[in-house]
């Protein structure tokens, strides 16, 4: 498989722009799209064992914001026991009033502020199974979700008979799904819908025979079987779509339009239907990218191309390549924001603050990037972001970090002729301020707030990893994060396969203080303690800089000491012991510093790593600040 | 008195008047640096080998570092620096008084009689100040009130860009209004200074000047905000071509040559509108006031 896609990648652009359409084009993005490379779609989708399939048909009824829909779903026990219920998620039941355990959850635990203006829901009219004589298993289904009579978002069906281990169900299912106004992701806004978690999801039997349900938090994000989807969504004529898989046919019938998308491989299908999107299309690496945006941003959509362009052939380098024939992006509308930020199986839906481009923000970037990564990290190693959203989130924003360095230096997050701010040290800032609150490595619904999820799960995750590969080896990282996600791709990983792929390139100290930082709240400060000097047995002086290490985790550091010559000497300190001490005989040493390149970032206070005979005074700092002080009054007048 | 003698009474009193000016916004900008500068040394910058150089390195690292350990205490050395420029720019008003005085009466004047005419208006000046400053404040809060109503209507009605469009433009109305209450109180201080006027009688004066002859303020109090519009360029420009966070004495010492010679000459041109205001005074608002 692998082999056939290297081999489709390395043929010469063979085919013109299919489905262009210029006049919708804005003219940055068309220059972007006149010189991409093109390429036939020849990749074909993931091959694994399809466990959850749908055939759905689903029409959207644009005026009452609803969509009805029908499915023939093939469940197959893939546990070792007899399964003799499903659980099912009816996730968009989430928006279905003040009640639910989504909404009723505190501001904190929420991405926006939204509030619900008009409620949404799953209504499923009919379940039954082919094995059971098409009996409606629907009517035995649990009102609501386990222990909270308001949520219907996790529902036990019982099954009649139990399914043997190997053995499948053929499900038929017809619900309706009604959008709420948007809110949190999904639902819909003028005449821009995003579709998602609008069909009951067969919730993952895990191989020991327990169910990974859970109901819908709004720290949560999801976990499904792999399968194969084919969706065939009837929307308005006019309307453009971007849903997961790639079309395989369009029809017309007369005011609609009629799409069928096929996916292979995937564990979740999305969509976004609109009706006055910009659509853009082009091929990077033989993947065709379908790019919907609003009118008025050609510079976000030019940069949106411009990241997946780049991106998407650098993640494909370090973690596998990239199986679908095709990727969506939306850049969703102004009042659409709420949507932004997402990522399901070949879509994801990009954002970020409109004016971000125009103030040296490369927010847009960032948003791509990272919902990008989520393809590698969340769609092909599926891991239950229930219960490690850590795993996903953390190994996206790694991705994401490492990509935004590259392409952009120091200047990754904020580029000003003035000032350059780094991705690195913005997770860095965020991943040592909630550092010790909680776990890293626990389930979505434990973090105490959104703040705290994004500071651990995504930004402390990641700059852990920077650590272990500043520390142990970018390169040994590069490997243990490739082969980590070349293998569990297709498969649904927990961290012991992650801390086991750092185990096997980096070693047994690194596996170590993964585990420690992620399950135990692992910190470490490093610190110049002083540095001392006395007379020495043989007539000379000897100079003592004495380093501490407090907290739980153990890196070797470099220690660099300056003589009053100007010599400098650097010495490894294995990090194991509370403290250290490097002697010196002769010169005086002027200046120590304990990781000087700043390689442990996880280290809880960067201001200590260093001490010195005479300290300075800070100048530049005043003559900046005197400027800024006069400007500041000379604006105000005297 | 020959045209020369009067050139050279004029630059004489500029220069006087931006030397003086000028060492007190560096005296004030001296105490609202300190406070910070205290924090910066509490926080151990100056164990750093590079020192605050680190500061200004590319990616920010230690930037951020800073901000996060000492995040409590430089909020509290900024309410420090906030109450500092309350106190400064009630010290400034003397200044300004000086300065108006002085352009006011070009020439040789003897230190004691500059001083003397300079205390008179002072507590017109007060009045003044208290009266345009009330007026600001009003404007903010107004503005600041109609800015969070305001963004949330057209966030619900038209998305984010335009209730972030609509934050700007009043942000945009509240600097315009800003901007005219500071020239009428600098028309007002003119006329306290030229015609001796009380605080009131200064302000309608400044009220009255400022709505007849429109173009006579517009066009000097342009010149004026621009010469402080290009300091700002001029200072940012510098900070991005001198890169401080490289080792050597001389990016630090010429950027603050740089900066410093901007600010100089903004604030010359500040002086230049006063006394441009001083003349409109005297030129228009002669039979009202007298």
């Amino acid at each position: 498989m692998v082999a056939t896609l290297l081999l489709a990648r390395a043929a010469p652009p063979t085919a013109p722009l299919a489905g262009a359409a210029p006049n919708r084009r804005p003219d940055a993005a068309a220059e972007l799209v006149r010189r991409a490379p093109t390429h036939e779609p020849t990749r074909t989708g993931l091959v694994v064992p399809p466990v959850l399939s749908y055939d759905i048909t689903a029409r959207l009824d644009e005026r009452r914001h609803v969509v009805d829909a029908r499915a023939g779903v093939q469940w197959t026990n893939a546990s070792s026991l007899p399964a003799r219920e499903l659980w099912i998620h009816l996730y968009l039941n989430a928006f279905a009033n003040a009640r639910t355990l989504f909404m009723r959850a505190p501001a904190s635990s929420r991405r926006t502020a939204a509030e619900l203006v008009e409620a949404g829901g799953i209504t499923v009219y009919r379940l039954s199974a082919r094995e059971f004589a098409g009996r409606d298993l629907w009517r035995d289904a649990a009102r609501h979700s386990p222990g909270d009579p308001a949520d219907r978002t996790d529902i036990r069906v019982p099954l009649p008979e139990a399914v043997a281990p190997g053995h499948s169900l053929h499900l038929d299912i017809e619900w309706a799904a009604r959008l709420p106004r948007l809110v949190e992701r999904t639902g819909y806004v003028g005449d821009f819908f995003a579709v998602a978690q609008w069909f009951p999801k067969i919730a993952r039997l895990k191989p020991d025979g327990t169910w990974a349900h859970f109901a819908f938090h709004p720290l949560s994000e999801f976990s499904a079987d792999f399968g194969n989807y084919t969706v065939t969504v009837d929307i308005p004529a006019g309307f453009s779509l971007a849903a997961t898989g790639h079309p395989t046919r369009t029809r017309t019938r007369p005011g609609r339009r009629i799409v069928t998308s096929q996916a292979r491989g995937v564990h979740d299908f999305a969509w976004v239907a609109w009706g006055s999107a910009i659509a853009t299309e082009t091929h990077v690496a033989g993947v065709r990218v379908d790019v919907l945006s609003p009118r008025g941003h050609p510079l976000e959509l030019e940069q949106t191309l411009a990241t997946v362009r780049r991106a998407l052939p650098f993640y494909e380098q370090h973690f596998g390549i990239y199986p679908y024939p095709a990727l969506h992006v939306v850049i969703p509308p102004d009042d659409g924001r709420a949507a932004g930020g997402m990522e399901y199986p070949t879509l994801i839906l990009t954002g970020g603050p409109w004016y971000a481009p125009y103030v040296g923000l490369r927010s847009v970037q960032t948003v791509t990037a990272h919902e990008l990564a989520h393809q590698w990290f969340y769609g092909l190693a599926a891991n239950d972001e229930n219960a490690w959203p850590f795993l996903d989130e953390g190994l996206a924003s790694y991705a994401e970090s490492e990509w935004m360095q590259r392409a952009w230096g120091n200047g990754s997050t904020l580029h000003l002729p003035w000032i350059d701010v780094s991705t690195v040290a913005k997770f860095r800032t965020a991943a040592v301020e909630y550092g010790r609150d909680e776990p890293i490595a626990q389930p979505a619904d434990q973090f105490d707030s959104l703040k705290h999820l994004g500071a651990l799960a995504y930004w402390r995750t990641s700059t852990l990893l920077r650590t272990l590969g500043n520390v142990y080896g970018r390169a040994h990282l590069e490997q243990a994060l490739g082969s980590y996600a070349r293998e569990q791709r297709g498969r649904h990983p927990n961290p012991e396969a992650l801390i086991g792929n750092i185990r096997q390139h980096l070693g047994n100290p690194a596996a170590s203080n993964l585990r420690k930082a992620l399950f135990e709240r692992g910190w470490v400060d490093y610190s110049i303690d002083r540095i001392a000097k006395s007379d020495s047995e043989h007539g000379g002086t000897t100079h003592r800089v004495v380093v501490r290490r407090r907290g739980t985790l153990t890196f070797p550091v470099p220690i660099r000491l300056t003589t009053s010559s100007g010599l400098r000497k650097v010495e490894l300190w294995d990090g194991l012991g509370t403290s250290h001490t490097v002697e010196s005989v002769g010169e005086p040493i002027v200046s120590a510093v304990v990781d000087p390149e700043h390689g442990v970032l996880l280290d809880e206070n960067l201001l200590n790593n260093a001490a010195v005979q005479e300290r300075r005074f800070p100048w530049r700092s005043l003559e900046c600040g005197l400027s800024l002080a006069e400007l500041v009054l000379l604006g105000l007048g005297p | 008195m020959t045209l020369l003698t009067r050139l050279s009474r004029r630059i004489s009193s500029y220069a006087s008047c931006v030397a003086l000016g000028y060492a007190a916004l560096l005296a004030s900008s001296v105490l609202l640096c300190i406070p910070t500068l205290a924090v910066l040394s509490e926080l151990g910058v100056g164990r750093l080998p590079t020192g605050d150089r680190s500061l200004f390195e590319p990616g920010a690292l230690l930037l951020f570092e800073v901000v996060r350990i000492g995040r409590a205490r430089l909020t509290s050395s900024l309410e420090s620096s906030a109450l500092s420029a309350a106190l400064t720019s009630l010290l400034a008003l003397p200044v300004a008084a000086a300065v108006m005085v002085r352009l006011e009466r070009p020439g040789r004047t003897a230190w004691r009689l500059w001083l003397a005419c300079a205390v008179r208006p002072l507590s017109t000046f007060l009045l003044i100040g208290g009266v345009t400053m009330l007026c600001r404040a009003c404007v903010l809060v107004l503005l600041g009130f109609s800015a969070a109503h305001y963004r949330d209507v057209v966030f619900i009605a038209f998305g984010a860009k335009p209730a972030d469009l609509t934050l700007l433009a009043l942000a945009l109305v509240a600097m315009v209004l800003m901007a005219l209450l500071g020239v009428l109180q600098d028309l007002a201080r003119a006329a306290a200074v030229t015609h001796q006027a009380d605080g009131y009688s200064a302000l309608g004066c400044a009220l009255l000047l400022a709505r007849r002859h429109v173009l006579r303020w517009l066009v000097p109090w342009s010149i004026a905000a621009a010469g402080t519009l290009a300091a700002l360029l001029v200072v940012a420009t510098a900070t991005a071509l001198f890169d401080l966070s490289r080792a050597g004495v001389w990016r630090p010492a010429a950027h603050f040559l740089v900066c410093q010679t901007a600010i100089v000459l903004a604030f010359a041109s500040r002086i230049w509108w006063l006394d441009r205001a001083l003349r409109l005074v005297r030129v228009y608002a002669r039979a009202p006031m007298a």
